[in-house]
C-alpha cells in the first residue's frame, strides 16, 4: 500500500511548501499589517526562546566598575545603575513579557469561554447577572482596577497572571456569548436540535469551533493588553520587582535618570515593550481584517 | 448589442448603448477577479414615456442607474458604453458637471425612503437645501414657498406644517411622498425612480405608483421605473425593457411585449407570474449566470428551454412590429408563434 | 426641547444607574477582601494603634454577616464617611475633593486637545480609505495605542526639560518658587489668571504643558481611529449616497458627514474621558501632579486600603456622571433620542 501511495506522495511533496507560500505572500500583500505584526512578535519570540545564547552578558550580573555607561562598542545598549548590561536585560525581558501575557490569555480563555458558552447557551438570570457584572466592571479604568486588585491580593507573579486573566475573561465571555446567540437561531443548530442530539454535543461539536473563532481573533489584542499593564504593574512597582529583567521594572529603574541625562536605561527596554505591543495590536489588527473582511470597509 | 433599442440620439430622452460595468477585485489569493455585471446593456426612453426595467435580483438594474448616474464606487467601474442625456454622453460628463445633472435635470427616487433622508435636517431644510444647490440665486423664502407647493402636489397633508417635521416622525409612505417631492422640486426632465414601493404596504405602493404615474405625465417627463414587479410594469408603464444576466434582453411597447413576448426570458417570466402580479413568489426555473464566468454567446443559453448550437454565438438583435427588439436567435420565428 | 423633558431624562437614566452603582460599590466593598486577610488589619495600615484598630472594627460592623456589612460601609458611604487614610491619617474623602480639581484640569485639556486632533485627522483619514493620508494615522494611531503612557512622560521630560529646557521640571502644578494662588476653583491656572498674578499663571500653565500634550497623544489615537470608523460608516449610509443623488455639492455632503458623525463621536470622546482616568494618573505620578490619580496609585502602592476603595469608587462615580453629561448632550444633538426618552 506504501509503495502505491509514495508517489503521489512524492509528487505532492514540492508542491506543498511552494502553494503555501503563495498563499502567506497573498495574505500579506492583502495584509502587511498582520505580515509585520507577524514578523514583529516571531522575532521576539526568537529572542525569548534563545535570550540565553543571543545575550552577550547575564542580565543580572552587576558589575559596580562600569554603572552607567553610556551606548558603545561592546555595550550597545549601555548599563544601568548596577552596571548591568541592558542589552542583555531588554533581551531576557522578552521571556517576562511572552511568560506574562501568554498565560493571562489562556486563563482568561479558559474563564471566558465556558462562561460566554453557558450565558449564551442558556440566557435568563445567569446571564443577566455575569452581563450586568462585566458591565459594571467597565465602569474602571482597566489599569486602575488591576493594579487595585493585584494589590489587594498580594502581589506575586501568579496573582499578577491570575488577576490579569480574570479582568481580561469578560471580553472573551462576551464576544463567545454573541457568537452562541447569532449560531443558536441557526439552522444547522436548530436541525441539530431536531435531529435530537443532546444539548451538551451541539453546544461541543456545533456552536464551540465557531464560536471559539471570533475569540481567536481576540488573543492577540488581549495579549498587547496582558503586556502593557503588566509592565505599568512593574512600573509602578507592584509585582515584578527590579533587579528581574522585565521591561516595565526596568522603565521604574530608568525613570529617575531620565532628567539627569542617562536615558539608555529606560527608553531603551520602553521602545521593547512599545514595538512588542505594536506587534500584538498589528497582528490582531490583521487577523481581524483577515477573519472578518466585512469589517476592514466599516470599522476599525 | 451596439444599435440602440428603439428611437436614436436625436430624439430620445435617455439612450443607453452597450453600457459595461465590471467589479474588480483581489481574493484571498490576491489574484484579480472580475465580476461582469453589466455586459452591454442598451436602451431608449423618449420624452413623456414611463420605462419599466424589470429582473430579476441582480440583473443589474439599479446597478445601471447607478452606473448612468455616475454614482458608482469602487470596485464596480464602467468600462464601456454611453449614455446619452438631452444629447450629451453623461458617462463622459466630467464629475462636477454630472453632479450639477443630478437633482437638477435629473430626478431621482430610491428604495428605503426613511433612511435616505438626512436624519439630522427638518423636511423644509432638506427642500431648501435642495433647490439652493442648483440654483444659487433663489433666495431662502422663495425655495420654501416652492417647498410648501410641492409638499402639497404629492398630496402631503397640511405641507407647512410638515416642513418642521424630522425624517424619522414620517411614516414609509410620507417619507417616499416626500423623496418624490425632492425628486421634482428642481423640475427635471427625467425622473430615475429604484424600486420606489419596496419596503412599503401593498395599498401605499399603489397609491405611490399612481403618484409616479401621474406627476411624471402631468410634468410631461420620462420616468424609467426600476422594479422586479412584472404588475407594476403591466399597468403603470409605457414601455418595458426585460433584463438579465447585465444585458437587456426585450424592450418594447408594454402592450406588444405582454401580447407577444419575443425571448424566451420574457415567456418565462410572464408564465411564472400567476395573474402577472409578481415576480417574488416564482422564478423561471434556475439562477443567473456566473458573472465570474459568463459563457459566450446567449447568456440564457443554461436556462434556455429552446437553445440549440448557434446559441454559443451571440444572438442577433431583431426588430419586431411596433417598436418592439428582442436578441434571441429565435426571436423572429417565434414572435409569430 | 424644554427642561421639563430634560429633566424627565436625567431622572429616568439616574433610575437606571442606580443598580449598576450598587454593584459598583460592592466590588469596591469587597476590594479589601480578597486576598484573605483580616481586611481590618488592610484599612487601618500597618501602623495602627489597637485605639484605631478597634475604631475601624467597629465601624464595619464584622460580627454580622457579608450583605449586613456591606450594608454598614454602605450607609457610611452615602454619608461621606469614606474612612482614613493611615498615611496621613486624614479623612479619604476630604483628600479627594482636594486633590479632584488638579486631575480634572488635567485630564480635560489633555483629552479636550486629543479629540481636537484625532476628530479631524479620523475623518480626513475617512475620506479615503487606504489612501496615504489613512495608512500614516493608522500606523500613528497603532503606535499611540502601543505606548506605555508614563514611558512617554519620562521621554517628554528627558527631551523638553533636559536636554532643550524647554520645559519645567516634572515637579508638581506650580513652579516651587513660585507661591500657589488662592484657592478658588482649584485649578493653579484659573485661579492664578482670575486674580490677575501673571507669574504664577505662566508658571502653572507651563507646568501644564508636557503632561497635557502626553495625554492628548494618548487620548488621540483611539479617537482617530474610533472617528475614522464612524465616518465610514456615515459615508456608507443611504441618505449620504442619496444626497449624492441628489447632486449637492461635495461642501454640503462634508457637512452632512460631519454632523452625523459628531453624536457618535461625541459619545466615544465621552467614554473615552472615563477610560483615561487610568492614564492621566500615570502621568500624574511621573510628574508629582499631586492630584487623585497620584493619590490613589501612591495608595495602592503603600497598601492604604481605605483611600484605595475611595479613590477606586470616586472613578466609578466619575465615570456614570460623565456617561449620563454624555447622554445628555446625545439629545441635545440628536433629534431622534428625543423621541426615545
Amino acid at each position: 500500500m506504501s509503495d502505491l501511495a509514495l508517489p503521489g506522495a512524492a509528487a505532492a511533496a514540492p508542491s506543498w511548501p511552494s502553494r503555501a507560500a503563495a498563499r502567506l505572500a497573498g495574505i500579506s500583500r492583502r495584509s502587511p499589517t498582520l505580515a509585520i505584526g507577524a514578523a514583529i512578535i516571531l522575532g521576539f519570540a526568537v529572542l525569548a526562546l534563545f535570550a540565553t545564547w543571543i545575550a552577550p552578558e547575564n542580565p543580572v550580573a552587576s558589575n559596580p566598575a562600569r554603572v552607567l555607561q553610556p551606548p558603545g562598542p561592546g555595550i550597545w545598549f549601555g548599563t544601568d545603575g548596577n552596571g548591568m548590561d541592558v542589552l542583555s536585560r531588554v533581551i531576557h525581558g522578552s521571556l517576562y513579557a511572552f511568560g506574562i501575557a501568554i498565560p493571562v490569555v489562556i486563563v482568561a480563555l479558559l474563564l471566558g469561554v465556558p462562561v460566554g458558552l453557558w450565558t449564551g447557551w442558556s440566557g435568563g438570570w445567569p446571564d443577566e447577572i455575569v452581563m450586568r457584572g462585566s458591565d459594571a466592571l467597565r465602569v474602571f479604568p482597566s489599569i486602575i482596577l488591576a493594579l487595585a486588585v493585584v494589590a489587594a491580593a498580594g502581589p506575586s507573579l501568579l496573582n499578577v497572571v491570575l488577576v490579569l486573566g480574570l479582568l481580561d475573561a469578560p471580553i472573551f465571555a462576551r464576544v463567545v456569548r454573541a457568537e452562541v446567540l447569532a449560531l443558536r437561531g441557526g439552522t444547522f443548530v436548530e436541525a441539530a436540535v431536531a435531529a435530537g442530539n443532546p444539548t451538551r454535543r451541539i453546544l461541543f461539536r456545533h456552536i464551540l469551533p465557531n464560536a471559539l473563532r471570533g475569540a481567536m481573533a481576540q488573543t492577540a489584542v488581549r495579549a498587547a493588553w496582558a503586556v502593557r499593564i503588566s509592565a505599568t504593574l512593574a512600573f509602578l512597582g507592584v509585582g515584578i520587582q527590579p533587579p528581574t529583567p522585565e521591561w516595565g521594572a526596568m522603565i521604574r529603574q530608568g525613570a529617575e535618570y531620565m532628567v539627569t541625562g542617562e536615558w539608555w536605561v529606560a527608553v531603551f527596554p520602553g521602545a521593547a515593550l512599545i514595538l512588542m505591543v505594536l506587534g500584538l495590536n498589528m497582528l490582531g489588527d490583521g487577523l481581524a481584517d483577515l477573519l472578518d473582511p466585512r469589517r476592514k470597509a466599516a470599522t476599525r | 448589442m451596439t444599435a440602440p433599442h428603439g428611437g436614436d440620439t436625436l430624439t430620445a430622452l435617455l439612450d443607453v448603448r452597450d453600457l459595461h460595468t465590471h467589479f474588480i477585485a483581489r481574493d484571498l489569493d490576491n489574484k484579480v477577479r472580475t465580476a461582469r455585471a453589466l455586459n452591454g446593456v442598451s436602451f431608449s426612453l423618449a420624452p413623456g414615456r414611463i420605462l419599466g426595467l424589470v429582473g430579476e435580483t441582480g440583473a443589474g438594474k439599479s446597478l445601471t442607474a447607478l452606473s448612468v448616474l455616475g454614482l458608482l464606487k469602487p470596485p464596480a467601474r464602467i468600462v464601456g458604453g454611453q449614455a446619452f442625456f438631452e444629447g450629451r454622453d453623461l458617462l463622459a460628463l466630467p464629475p462636477d458637471e454630472l453632479n450639477a445633472l443630478r437633482g437638477s435635470r435629473i430626478g431621482l427616487v430610491v428604495q428605503s425612503p426613511k433612511t435616505s433622508l438626512d436624519p439630522l435636517a427638518r423636511i423644509g431644510a432638506q427642500l431648501v437645501r435642495l433647490q439652493r444647490a442648483h440654483r444659487p440665486a433663489l433666495s431662502a423664502a422663495e425655495a420654501e414657498a416652492r417647498a410648501v407647493e410641492i409638499l402639497a402636489s404629492v398630496g402631503i397633508p397640511d405641507p407647512q406644517r410638515r416642513l418642521r417635521a424630522w425624517p424619522h416622525e414620517l411614516s414609509g409612505g410620507m417619507a417616499q411622498r416626500v423623496l418624490i417631492a425632492m425628486a421634482l422640486v428642481n423640475e427635471p426632465a427625467l425622473l430615475i425612480a429604484d424600486e420606489p414601493t419596496t419596503g412599503l404596504d401593498v395599498t401605499v405602493q399603489a397609491q405611490i405608483l399612481d403618484l409616479l404615474r401621474a406627476m411624471a405625465l402631468a410634468r410631461g417627463i420620462g420616468a424609467v421605473i426600476i422594479t422586479h414587479d412584472l404588475g407594476v410594469v403591466a399597468h403603470y408603464c409605457d414601455e418595458a425593457a426585460v433584463m438579465f444576466a447585465g444585458q437587456v434582453v426585450e424592450q418594447g411597447p408594454v402592450g406588444p411585449l405582454f401580447a407577444r413576448p419575443a425571448h424566451p426570458y420574457t415567456r418565462g417570466l410572464i408564465a411564472a407570474t400567476p395573474e402577472r402580479l409578481t415576480l417574488r413568489a416564482q422564478r423561471p426555473t434556475g439562477s443567473p449566470p456566473n458573472l465570474y464566468a459568463l459563457p459566450e454567446g446567449c447568456l440564457y443559453r443554461d436556462r434556455c428551454p429552446i437553445a440549440e448550437a448557434r446559441c454559443a454565438t451571440p444572438p442577433p438583435l431583431v426588430a419586431l412590429p411596433e417598436g418592439h427588439v428582442a436578441s434571441c436567435h429565435f426571436a423572429s420565428t417565434d414572435a409569430a408563434a | 426641547m424644554s427642561a421639563a423633558t430634560i429633566g424627565r431624562f436625567l431622572a429616568r437614566r439616574a433610575l437606571l444607574l442606580v443598580p449598576l452603582l450598587i454593584i459598583v460599590s460592592f466590588l469596591c466593598f469587597m476590594l479589601v477582601r480578597i486576598s484573605g486577610q483580616d481586611p481590618v488589619a488592610m484599612l487601618a495600615g500597618p501602623t495602627a494603634t489597637a485605639a484605631e484598630i478597634e475604631l475601624v472594627r467597629t465601624s464595619l460592623a464584622l460580627d454580622q454577616p457579608l450583605w449586613a456589612q456591606f450594608l454598614v460601609w454602605l450607609g457610611n458611604v452615602l454619608q461621606g464617611d469614606l474612612g482614613r487614610s493611615w498615611l496621613s491619617n486624614r479623612p479619604v474623602l476630604a483628600e479627594l475633593l482636594d486633590r479632584a480639581p488638579a486631575t480634572l484640569e488635567l485630564l480635560l485639556y489633555g483629552v479636550g486637545l486629543g479629540a481636537l486632533i484625532g476628530i479631524p485627522v479620523g475623518l480626513k483619514a475617512a475620506q479615503r480609505p487606504d489612501g496615504t493620508f489613512d495608512q500614516v494615522s493608522r500606523f500613528l494611531s497603532l503606535l499611540g495605542f502601543s505606548t506605555p503612557t508614563y514611558w512617554l512622560g519620562l521621554v517628554m521630560l528627558f527631551v523638553f526639560f533636559y536636554l532643550l529646557d524647554w520645559a519645567p521640571p516634572g515637579m508638581g502644578r506650580i513652579s516651587l518658587m513660585v507661591d500657589p494662588p488662592p484657592h478658588i476653583t482649584g485649578s493653579y491656572l484659573w485661579d492664578s489668571l482670575l486674580q490677575g498674578r501673571q507669574e504664577a499663571a505662566a508658571s502653572a500653565a507651563a507646568q501644564l504643558v508636557l503632561p497635557v500634550i502626553c495625554i492628548a497623544i494618548i487620548s488621540a489615537a483611539p479617537i482617530i481611529k474610533q472617528t475614522r470608523a464612524i465616518a465610514l460608516e456615515v459615508l456608507s449610509s443611504d441618505f449620504i449616497r442619496y444626497a449624492r443623488g441628489q447632486g449637492l455639492p461635495a461642501r454640503d455632503v462634508r457637512r452632512m458627514v460631519l454632523r452625523n458623525s459628531m453624536v457618535p463621536v461625541v459619545t466615544f470622546v465621552g467614554t473615552e474621558l472615563a477610560g483615561l482616568v487610568g492614564t492621566t494618573a500615570l502621568i500624574e505620578y511621573v510628574f508629582a501632579w499631586g492630584g487623585v490619580g497620584q493619590y490613589g496609585l501612591t495608595a495602592i502602592i503603600q497598601g492604604d486600603f481605605a483611600a484605595v476603595q475611595g479613590y477606586v469608587l470616586m472613578l466609578a462615580v466619575f465615570s456614570v456622571l460623565v456617561f449620563l453629561v454624555v447622554d445628555l448632550a446625545v439629545m441635545m444633538l440628536e433629534p431622534r433620542a428625543g423621541a426615545r426618552a
